[in-house]
């Protein structure tokens, strides 16, 4: 077994982790959650999966449990999402390719037993960019329950963010990102991956907390799953994360403003005004990208 | 004064986007007859009094700016929808998106003695350098005349098709000319600004734009329209808004479409949500391939027509 990109979450930092996400395309960290954390996430998920179908396709998993929504049904969600490593490894992968990363997927992954691998994929197919390219999506999956080879963990090619778009992976790059209950893989989206199978008698559950570039649509409509009166629930931090905030200097706006406004006292402050913060990340931080349309290859999205 | 490019409300969808292809832009006169316009002014005209103006140059000193226009122009549901305007929209975005959506909604009413706004690309949020295929179409209706006198919109023929490093200059800037009722139809990457407002009556323009249903909106319609009046809106008019997937898997609520909820039907399990169509549109649809990257910065220049000093 390869060695993998592995760190502790209480002597790392989120620079130290967004390197090797840069380099390996994925880091593992552990101990993102302590004790109680997870026993309080574990304890919030449980009343879910009862009643929950499982996926029609191989790829949503036909013996996989899913939901979002995350925020309002798992509360620790809220503080998972803002932990410094995470969103230090953010800062590091994505904003130079954005002014202003938000949350695009919440989403609890619940594989049961007698589960099959899913499909080797990159989340790529939201936005046609292909690779190599810009990362577009910071994946993470926390592991709530111990990810084995055993129980499904999730299978990743080390190294293929940068590979070019048609190169397929060979049995032996294939790698499972074990890590004890805790952890949590993080990813750039372009990394090939995909669940395991899980061939023990226990469940292996995952909660995936994704970013994209503030200038691209969300994966998980934020606006409707957490409308105004319940995104007045969240910390601001939280808020702006999930969307409401501009993107990118004027995007996103609800009548000229800034969407956090909707969630504010109304200060008496109107008019239309960007932001000098995103202006100067336009002017001076952000690549912009050299692109020219090219057909599409056959069979892009994985089919059963 | 150059010819302006200019069609009558006949001309087919084909034309008109061949032919912003080639030249930026295009006019098409009388897409609103008498009695449309006098509702569409009808229905502006108690929003004026709230002054929601700009804040700068770029804003503008002397622009009254609204947007939310599903929700407070009523009128402005049937445009977004009218044939021509939305089948030029869908022929010149389709190539690279599964759907397309509604980018932003804005009236631009400029009082006299405003003056000439900074030329910029409106598709300049997107970090994506010029020349590239176009991911934004805007419209520009005219509800009062648009005259080179009163600021008609400034705009620079094939600049679309120039690299961010190409600086206008002041003679390639041409003065929108139309009667109230007519649209003019730009892609996102041409070079526009407002004019300077000589006349002493004020210039009202309704901004529409259409966008790559997988970029973010310029203006948030989900927020903008209260849900119980979205609800209402016809399947085409939410689809457009939004209340539709951007792929097969993008764009949902709980793994829910999106129109469902807003709807209330009773969700499902996890399935793809999204048609055989959908999927199918997504393979079809060209794909970007980034030749590179670097911080080149957003072009916006300062250069004024002779006509607008």
């Amino acid at each position: 077994m390869m060695k993998l990109a592995r760190f502790d979450a209480r002597s790392t930092d989120g620079d130290e982790v967004g390197r090797a996400i840069d380099e390996h395309g994925y880091a593992i960290v552990e101990n993102m959650m302590d004790h109680d954390d997870l026993a309080a996430l574990r304890a919030e998920l449980e009343p879910h999966f009862a009643g929950q179908k499982t996926g029609e396709t191989n790829f949503l998993g036909a013996r996989t449990k899913r939901f979002n929504n995350l925020f309002m049904r798992a509360p620790t969600t809220r503080k998972m999402v803002l932990h410094t490593v995470l969103l230090g490894a953010a800062d590091h992968i994505l904003l130079p390719w954005c002014a202003r990363y938000h949350v695009t997927y919440t989403g609890v992954m619940h594989l049961m037993p007698g589960e099959t691998a899913q499909a080797l994929h990159r989340d790529a197919f939201f936005y046609p960019i292909r690779n190599p390219g810009p990362v577009t999506q910071q994946g993470s999956l926390w592991a709530v329950t111990d990810f084995t080879a055993e129980n499904g963990a999730t299978r990743i090619i080390p190294g293929s963010h940068l590979w070019e778009e048609e190169r397929q992976p060979r049995p032996e790059e294939v790698v499972a990102a074990e890590m004890p209950a805790g952890s949590a893989i993080i990813y750039a989206h372009n990394i090939i991956h995909g669940g395991g199978a899980n061939t023990t008698d226990q469940p292996r559950t995952a909660v995936a907390l994704n970013f994209s570039l503030g200038w691209l649509r969300q994966q998980e409509n934020q606006f409707l799953t957490l409308p105004v009166e319940k995104a007045r629930e969240l910390p601001e931090a939280l808020q702006r994360l999930i969307g409401y905030d501009f993107g990118a200097p004027f995007m996103g706006a609800v009548n000229g403003q800034n969407p956090h406004a909707l969630l504010e006292e109304p200060s008496g402050e109107v008019g239309y005004r960007s932001d000098p913060e995103l202006e100067k990340a336009y002017r001076e931080r952000v690549n912009w990208l050299k692109v020219e349309a090219v057909p599409p290859p056959p069979g892009v999205l994985p089919t059963d | 004064m150059p010819d302006l490019n200019t069609f009558p409300n006949t001309a087919s969808v084909e034309e008109v986007t061949a032919s912003i292809h080639e030249k930026s832009y295009a006019i098409v006169h009388d897409v609103l007859d008498t009695s449309e316009l006098a509702c569409v002014r009808d229905e502006l005209a108690p929003h004026f009094a709230e002054r929601v103006g700009g804040s700068d140059d770029f804003t503008g000193h002397k622009t009254v700016r609204f947007g939310a226009l599903l929700a407070r122009v009523p009128k402005v549901r049937e445009m977004v929808l009218h044939p021509l305007v939305h089948g030029v929209a869908q022929a010149l975005l389709g190539p690279s998106c599964s759907n397309i959506r509604l980018n932003y909604t804005g009236v631009m009413h400029l009082e006299p003695g405003e003056m000439a706004q900074t030329l910029h690309r409106d598709s300049g949020f997107y970090p994506i350098q010029n020349p590239c295929p176009p991911l934004l179409l805007a419209t520009m209706w005219a509800i009062s005349d648009f005259t080179q006198e009163n600021g008609g919109t400034r705009i620079i023929p094939g600049s679309h098709l120039w690299d961010d490093k190409r600086k206008p200059e002041p003679e390639e800037i041409i003065a929108t000319e139309m009667p109230a009722g007519s649209v003019l139809f730009y892609i996102g990457a041409s070079f526009h600004g407002g004019g300077a407002n000589k006349a002493a009556a004020p210039r009202t323009g309704i901004a529409l734009h259409y966008a790559l249903a997988w970029l973010r909106q310029e203006e948030n319609q989900y927020l903008a329209v209260p849900q119980d009046l979205a609800r209402t809106f016809s399947p085409e008019l939410k689809a457009l808004m939004g209340y539709e997937l951007s792929t097969v898997n993008s764009g949902f609520v709980d793994h829910q479409h999106p129109r469902d909820v807003l709807d209330g039907v009773p969700p499902e399990g996890p399935r793809p949500i999204g048609p055989a169509e959908l999927m199918a549109a997504d393979n079809a649809i060209n794909r970007l391939h980034v030749d590179r990257a670097e911080a080149v910065g957003r072009a916006r220049h300062d250069v004024v027509a002779p006509f607008d000093r």
